[in-house]
């Protein structure tokens, strides 16, 4: 019995510390930058105590983010516009422009409803299909669809807006 | 135009600049332990409660027939015509009244009383022995032993059962007779119409428990006919009683006449305002 939490423990704390920064990039994203960390722990402690169901499952990963995105959707319902912070440097090298028009996005991403911007990082970021994000989200694809496609149409309005702006400049 | 969009999307999200924080395994365990621990304490907390409601409300019940722990019988009744009621967080109310008859002596009480037996309590029961909807105790008697006039076939003790709130109610201190319980009881029948068969303690004084070696009285009486029987062994008891039978019957010791309350309130009553 001792030997078997022994194990756990080990198991979980390997996980945490290969897969914690992945975590908390996603729950920065979802949440922004100061609940994403709150977001994380909570998740993971709420995971703790089925540790060996979690790693016994076919996708353990899977199952951690949906209780992230679970975490977050809850948390985000009492804030109803995040910050994104984001790197000013560019991947690849890249120049003053393009940093704006992430600055802009980011704004834009913060801004949004909290489960369209899941859907959106969930889709953009975790790169899962659309499928995969309803089962995360406990709804069906037909709401991922329109709810990512109503994210988009709002992110790009908002850059347009932006654009408009700098060009009146 | 919407694969720049997705593009610019994608890098955005990709820029991500998480805040520096260190997530650290055992502290995550730790935090967990915590929180079962704080989760099982809850529960513990809940379930008390619960248990403590039920039970408050089980005794709170018109017909529930367990039997309350009386009050202690420190309280002594005070003398003359007023009571006080005392409620008890446990779910009973205890009256303090004083009662109908005071003996000086053994042979006075026993004279007093119709019926005077040693008994076990057979079984409790509830009714409206007065037919006017209030709910009394009912405790069926086996009789083993008469010292004092005739029993009826089923002798039938009534006790007060319970106030509108539905607490139990405890008169004088006297507990509610409990099953199984060896007893002697000085009796008076009851007066209330339509009791047949039906008796009732003659005061606070009128009761023993026969408790393996000695006699408990547990009533509030400080009757000085009362102190000298305590702690006597029920042989001890049952032989003072023979004697005080045969003393009452040999003549010169007369009943008791009941104490008239009546008359003493009504004075009070029509008494000047001040």
């Amino acid at each position: 019995m001792g030997r078997d939490l022994d194990q756990r423990a080990a198991r979980f704390d390997e996980y945490v510390a290969t897969q914690g920064t992945r975590l908390l990039r996603s729950a920065t994203l979802l949440v922004g930058g100061a609940d994403a960390p709150d977001v994380v722990q909570d998740a993971l402690v709420g995971l703790y105590k089925r540790w060996d169901r979690v790693v016994a499952a076919h996708n353990p990963d899977a199952y951690v983010h949906r209780s992230l995105v679970n975490a977050a959707l809850q948390l985000r319902r009492r804030r109803r516009r995040v910050v994104i912070p984001i790197t000013d440097m560019t991947a690849g090298g890249g120049h003053a422009e393009m940093v704006g028009s992430r600055q802009d996005m980011a704004r834009a991403l913060g801004a949004l409803p909290p489960r369209q911007r899941t859907v959106l990082v969930l889709a953009f970021y975790e790169d899962r299909s659309e499928a995969e994000i309803a089962r995360e989200m406990g709804c069906s694809t037909g709401t991922v669809k329109s709810q990512k496609s109503k994210a988009l149409a709002t992110l790009r309005k908002a850059i347009q807006n932006e654009d408009a702006k700098a060009g009146m400049r | 135009m919407s694969h720049d969009l997705e593009s610019l999307l994608r890098s955005t999200l990709g820029a991500v600049d998480e805040k520096p924080h260190q997530l650290s395994g055992a502290d995550l365990r730790r935090r967990a332990r915590r929180q079962h621990a704080l989760a099982r304490m809850g529960l513990t907390i809940t379930a008390a409660a619960v248990i403590a409601a039920t039970t408050v409300t089980i005794l709170n019940r018109p017909d529930h027939t367990n039997i309350a722990t009386p009050p202690s019988t420190s309280d002594r009744p005070s003398v003359g015509p007023s009571s006080s009621n005392t409620a008890d967080p446990g779910g009973f109310v205890n009256i303090q009244a004083s009662d109908s008859y005071q003996f000086d002596t053994l042979p006075e009480m026993v004279a007093t009383s119709a019926l005077v037996v040693e008994a076990e309590v057979l079984s409790q029961s509830r009714g409206d022995v007065e037919g006017g909807g209030s709910i009394d105790r009912l405790a069926t008697m086996h009789v083993i032993e008469v010292f004092k006039g005739t029993p009826p076939q089923s002798l039938t003790v009534v006790e007060p059962g319970w106030d509108a709130s539905g607490r139990q109610i405890v008169m004088g201190g006297l507990p509610p007779l409990s099953s199984n319980a060896r007893v002697l009881l000085f009796l008076i029948p009851s007066s209330r119409p339509g009791a047949r068969d039906v008796y009732l303690r003659v005061s606070s004084a009128g009761e023993f428990i026969l408790n393996g070696e000695e006699s408990i009285t547990t009533g509030q009486s400080i009757d000085p006919a009362v102190q000298p029987l305590k702690k006597l062994s029920p042989a001890a008891l049952r032989n003072a009683v023979r004697a005080a039978r045969a003393e009452a019957d040999a003549g010169g010791v007369k009943p008791r006449k009941p104490l008239d309350f009546v008359t003493e309130d009504h004075a009070t009553a029509s008494g000047s305002p001040d």
